[in-house]
């Protein structure tokens, strides 16, 4: 019993120490909503304004924007009308990705906000990815 | 009523009805499919996921393996595709009739991704280094797959109904230009990355490479 018990908790670690990596590898380098407030402030989202906003006004609206989950389960289509076209790329030209900093300003580090998609392509999740 | 009749009856009633609307269903995608004039064969899979679809019809994409006859290894992959994030359904139909070569076409991608991701400060949609990902993609796949074959990857991946018209323009520009470059590149017998990074900067100075937001004006290949 013991035995079993302890392939159980072997098979469980690896499963999710597995799992973490994989998601990792998928994702790359991303950033924590805490972190990017720290990093670049916070401001209420407003769709117009971060459309029409560079990069530096867009950063500060990442943390209202990922909290409030305006975006979950929204269309690809429904962010490109709210927010216009994306100008970040994340390993496929159909994710959604706007840049929030700027790496030519910013030696080379590039931050960027991506729209996870689901099977049905509505946005799952938000994260802060680094270009 | 009894209790129990009434849940057998509301459960019966229930399957009833599921099996009706997959029926007709079914029934429809059949017609809708019989309509479009698809053939069975090498094709079909890949003609039928991007078959245009209405109101009544609009799932009859999910159906095409079974519809193209397709064997049940093609319909797994197929089914399974839908997992892998952001491919159109022509990509996952040729995923699934071309296993191996889908392989190396996501191989050739990233290569292609590392080796821009070199040449440009960072990755973005619609400028140099969008372009320059195209360009290299379409040259690596020409090389790997053939011209045939590689023009389907390419297409396939410009079929998703959501990208916009001059951004779909922007991307096939540039593949053709990656196609054209490992073609003559290759006939010299001189395919190489550095050869082809010079093709594309050349095609960038003259501005044959398609760029709508240009964001590297003073770019100089590494």
């Amino acid at each position: 019993m013991k035995k079993f018990a302890l392939i159980a908790i072997f098979l469980t670690t690896v499963g999710f120490g597995g799992f973490a990596v994989a998601k990792h590898f998928w994702r790359g380098e991303t950033m924590s909503v805490s972190r990017a407030e720290k990093l670049w402030g916070r401001e209420d989202f407003v769709p117009a304004v971060f459309r029409a906003g560079e990069s530096k006004t867009r950063a500060k609206m990442i943390g209202s924007l990922i909290a409030s989950k305006w975006f979950v389960g929204k269309s690809v289509e429904a962010i490109r009308k709210e927010l216009g076209d994306w100008d970040g790329y994340y390993f496929s030209d159909m994710f959604p990705a706007y840049i929030v900093q700027d790496g030519r300003v910013h030696n080379g580090e590039t931050w960027q906000i991506v729209f996870l998609l689901d099977r049905d392509r509505k946005v799952s999740e938000v994260i802060i990815h680094k270009n | 009523m009894n209790p129990s009749l009434t849940c057998r009856f509301i459960v019966v009633l229930s399957c009833a009805t599921i099996l009706g609307s997959s029926t007709a269903n079914a029934d429809s995608c059949a017609d809708w499919f019989a309509a479009s004039k698809i053939k069975l064969g090498k094709d079909c899979l890949v003609k039928c996921v991007v078959a245009p679809v209405d109101m009544a019809t609009f799932d009859c994409h999910n159906a095409c393996s079974m519809l193209c006859s397709e064997t049940v290894g093609t319909d797994f992959i197929f089914k399974l595709s839908e997992l892998y994030p952001g491919l159109s359904d022509a990509e996952r139909a040729l995923v699934s009739t071309n296993p191996k070569a889908a392989l190396r076409a996501y191989v050739a991608k990233g290569r292609a991704e590392s080796f821009c991701a070199i040449q440009f400060v960072d990755n973005r949609t619609n400028d140099e280094s969008d372009a320059c990902r195209h360009f290299f993609w379409a040259s690596f796949l020409r090389n790997d797959l053939g011209e045939n074959l590689a023009l389907k990857f390419l297409n396939a991946h410009e079929e998703h109904p959501s990208q916009p018209e001059p951004e779909k323009h922007m991307d096939i520009a540039n593949n053709r230009l990656g196609l054209v470059a490992a073609e003559r590149l290759i006939k010299k017998n001189g395919l190489s990355e550095t050869a082809l990074l010079k093709e594309f900067a050349t095609a960038l100075t003259q501005k044959k490479v398609i760029v709508l937001k240009p964001q590297a004006k003073d770019w100089k290949p590494k």
